[in-house]
């Protein structure tokens, strides 16, 4: 079992979670696709290890209006999934849903959050059981929760988490938007130290 | 007032400056923004802290995360560059929580740890908080004006206000 540490990840272990990275984003985007009713294109997926003084900007301007649907992992990992849309596209994301007009993210009800959540939700149960087929690792997931402010004071809450220890963070994100460029978001995955070892392992098991 | 930089702070991180210039620091979620002002000399000092208790953490590198570590810091820059250290009072902001995770009680929250930190140590060090905008579950953008010593508190859907 690994002992190592993510800040001297190698290209090789990269290339592993980015690939990993890849077909579970492409699952939970298939699944996000169906339930919106969109098709949606994704970025190349990438593996960014940020020092906590540029975590705030990760996600594009640090006092960007954004929704975020948090998903705290357990179980053989210790991680969180962050489902970030942008403001318009979760207005977006709720119209096509439910069928409804809203134009400000501040006439969202408790049921258009709770959408939300079950979207993050369902992206969730995709990504995840998609990593469980090739990691063989078991995972459970929290409820989801909704934030709808600050891209930074959203990321916070991660980055106090999983920057606890370190001075950096490590991810997995995937950028995504539809064909008609309406819908925008970025889907992230935190692994902490530990976890990424854990994930390494177990893909080399695999691959 | 043509030559007046806007400075910013990012998480876990301080920065000091005298009149006419800005700090600011974007997005502040559960960590907390503390603001010390020398009202004589125009100096300002602004940290963005992101957890209680350095002691917590083994090897702790980065003294800007920690209330404990920052504010001693940030006193000391200040001085540095010709604030007096009984002159300084404090404005602070942020501490809030993002998410209802359940199973969490208030006094476990990471955003109510930080701004309880902080108050003890400023207290501790005799240092008046003249003016807070803590708590609740949005986030804040901050601004000190050295020329004032005003404390900007932006945010979404909250309004804006001077404290």
């Amino acid at each position: 079992m690994g002992e190592r540490n993510y800040q001297n990840i190698t290209e090789e272990e990269i290339d592993m979670l980015k690939e990993a990275g890849n077909i579970a984003s492409g699952n939970a985007m298939t699944s996000l696709g169906k339930l919106i009713g969109c098709t949606l294109d994704m970025s190349v997926v990438q593996v960014r290890i940020e020092k906590i003084q540029e975590l705030t900007d990760i996600l594009g301007d640090a006092e960007e209006y954004i929704a975020g649907m948090l998903i705290n992992v357990y179980g053989d990992l210790n991680a969180m999934l962050l489902l970030a849309l942008e403001a318009e596209s979760a207005i977006k994301t709720v119209n096509l849903m439910l069928g409804k007009n809203i134009e400000h993210v501040e006439d969202f009800d408790e049921i258009d959050c709770s959408v939300l959540c079950e979207t993050g939700n369902i992206l969730a149960g995709s990504y995840l059981s998609s990593l469980n087929t090739f990691t063989g690792l078991e995972l459970d997931v929290s409820i989801p929760q909704i934030s709808i402010d600050m891209a930074g004071a959203i990321l916070s809450y991660p980055a106090i988490e999983f920057a606890r220890n370190d001075n950096t963070m490590l991810f997995i994100e995937t950028e995504f938007k539809d064909t008609n460029e309406v819908l925008n978001g970025t889907y992230i995955l935190i692994l902490d130290n530990d976890s990424y070892n854990k994930v390494i392992d177990s893909l080399g098991k695999w691959l | 007032m043509s030559d007046v930089n806007i400075i910013k702070v990012g998480m876990a991180d301080l920065n000091v400056v005298k009149d006419p210039h800005i700090l600011t620091t974007l997005g502040l979620g559960s960590c907390v923004g503390i603001a010390l002002y020398d009202a004589v000399t125009k100096v300002g000092g602004l940290a963005h802290i992101m957890l209680p208790d350095s002691k917590q953490i083994k090897n702790n590198s980065n003294i800007a995360k920690f209330a404990d570590t920052a504010i001693f810091k940030l006193i000391e820059d200040m001085v540095g560059i010709g604030a007096r250290g009984n002159r300084l009072v404090a404005k602070i902001a942020g501490g809030a929580h993002m998410f209802e995770f359940k199973n969490m009680d208030d006094m476990m929250r990471i955003g109510t740890r930080n701004v309880a930190a902080v108050t003890q140590i400023l207290d501790e060090l005799a240092i008046p908080i003249v003016a807070s905008d803590t708590g609740s579950n949005y986030g804040r953008t901050i601004e000190l004006h050295t020329s004032t010593g005003i404390l900007l508190v932006k945010t979404i859907g909250h309004g804006i206000k001077e404290i």
